[in-house]
């Protein structure tokens, strides 16, 4: 089993169980119920008919009154046993689908942790990515497994009854030894063995169909809820530098961002999104001095809405644009970073003598209430 | 069969087919079609799984349905033809007893006038009834 699930990631999984609807089990097993309340109902008021039945057609003074019981006897028979059935069925068709509600509700909080790692876009969010699709399948892997035994109780056998050949007298007839069939095959013959109930079409998915992001509980790094579509191509993730042996990034899906959780291309600086909806992964151009926006920056401008998304995005400060207002005090710090002499010992940061404190209490202030404060004069 | 003779009150069967038919519109057939209707427009689980034993499981269910509703398709059947049958047995019985009812009449009146033939004879030397 854990081969079937061998390529399917994270949203691979959540396509498989993400339009199964919880309210659907909750019909079914309700409905279940339902019929058996009904069969063993109708057995009940059956017994009572047959009583009163008896009593006026007695089955110990005629024939035919005792071949006539009998019949009665038999139906409610079979009502007890196709309750009985109605019942196991319920409890399978019960446990199979908390199972899938299980797995959807499990796979849904997972799409939100997977979100949250998307805007990381660093390695550590490729290995959350990792961990979170190994996680998704073995869910999914127990989740099938319930299913499979539930299957047991739903394929609870239904008792075989046959039709009375023709309605009249001749149901006192004893049906033939071998004669008659199946509730199946006399279903067919009155046109109800092919009703409403249609068996179900399956439309599996395919690893990496992925899913847009607009389709998602909460979009990876998405942009907006215009539906623009923002593909999660198929592949490792968290790689610096492209899927290895790619070499060359992920192409961005027309129309859209391209969304590769972590994934940058060989060469390329971390640096905030582009205007034009450059893709992520997309060789980045330097900004000035190298500089290295803070972390959050690419998630902050990858989560506005796709109206934002496609204006220039403002990096903090001034400081990656070009010809404008130049913030160096990064730089400033990385040179004192470099030139501070190594100590030994554990004090790192020195701190010169004569100079003021940055921060200095002010003088003490005398407190004067005021006259007409209550009690000042005792 | 113990004692005798057979005992029966046609209105007792009457009943039975009238009230087992009402149970079977009331209870069983309308339930049956309200089940049927929900059943059809409620999708099954797993018809977006990968695995081919959650498929299988999903199919067998729907098979299983099928052959559940089919099963009370027959019960309805039988039923029906049970209640049909009890009121056709009780016209019967009904019947073989408005036949002797007849034929008590038809001894009666033969009866009578043998009575009343008797009872008009004369004798024929003094023609004094006798």
């Amino acid at each position: 089993m854990a081969e079937t699930y061998r390529d399917f990631n994270l949203p691979d999984l959540w396509n498989i169980v993400r339009d199964e609807d919880p309210e659907s089990g909750f019909t079914h097993v309700s409905t279940l119920n339902r019929l058996r309340t009904a069969l063993e109902q109708q057995r009940d008021n059956l017994r009572v008919h047959r009583d009163q039945l008896t009593d006026g057609w007695p089955p110990s003074r005629s024939e035919a009154a005792w071949a006539f019981a009998g019949r009665i006897n038999d139906m409610i028979d079979v009502m007890t046993q196709t309750a009985d059935a109605a019942n196991l069925m319920a409890i399978g068709v019960d446990e199979a689908y908390a199972a899938v509600r299980e797995v959807r509700r499990q796979l849904e909080s997972m799409m939100a942790q997977y979100s949250r790692a998307t805007g990381q876009g660093l390695l550590a969010g490729g290995a959350k990515h990792a961990e979170l699709d190994q996680r998704g399948r073995d869910v999914v892997i127990a989740a099938d497994a319930r299913i499979v035994g539930a299957a047991e109780k739903i394929n609870a056998a239904v008792p075989q009854y046959r039709r009375f050949d023709e309605v009249g007298a001749r149901i006192l007839r004893d049906q033939d030894a071998d004669g008659g069939g199946s509730t199946q095959s006399t279903g067919r013959q009155r046109g109800i063995g092919n009703g409403p109930l249609q068996s179900p079409v399956f439309d599996p998915p395919s690893p990496g169909d992925g899913l847009t992001l607009a389709e998602q509980p909460e979009r990876p790094g998405g942009t907006s809820g215009d539906g623009t579509r923002v593909g999660v191509p198929a592949g490792p993730v968290g790689v610096i530098g492209g899927a290895p042996g790619s070499g060359k990034p992920a192409p961005a899906t027309p129309g859209g961002v391209a969304i590769r959780p972590g994934v940058l291309a060989p060469g390329g600086v971390i640096s905030a999104p582009r205007p034009g909806g450059a893709a992520v992964g997309q060789p980045a151009v330097p900004m000035p001095g190298g500089a290295v926006p803070r972390a959050g920056a690419s998630q902050a401008a990858r989560t506005r809405p796709a109206t934002s998304s496609a204006a220039p995005a403002e990096p903090l400060g001034s400081s990656s644009t070009v010809g404008g207002y130049r913030d160096r005090s990064y730089e400033e710090y990385t040179k004192r970073r470099r030139s501070r002499p190594s100590v030994d010992g554990d004090e790192l940061w020195g701190v010169d003598e004569g100079v003021p404190p940055v921060l200095e209490a002010p003088p003490e202030r005398r407190h004067d209430p005021g006259p007409g404060v209550v009690g000042i004069d005792r | 069969m113990g004692e005798p003779g057979f005992v029966v009150d046609p209105g007792a069967v009457h009943a039975f087919g009238r009230d087992f038919q009402h149970d079977l519109d009331v209870h069983l057939s309308a339930e049956k079609v309200r089940a049927l209707h929900l059943f059809a427009a409620t999708p099954v689980f797993g018809t977006r799984a990968v695995n081919k034993d959650v498929q299988q499981a999903a199919t067998d269910y729907v098979k299983r349905l099928q052959e559940l509703f089919d099963l009370m398709e027959v019960l309805l059947y039988n039923g029906s033809v049970m209640a049909q049958a009890a009121h056709e047995i009780a016209e019967a019985y009904e019947s073989a007893d408005s036949l002797t009812a007849d034929q008590v009449s038809k001894a009666l009146g033969n009866a009578r006038a043998a009575v009343t033939a008797d009872a008009d004879a004369v004798d024929p030397r003094t023609g004094r009834p006798v």
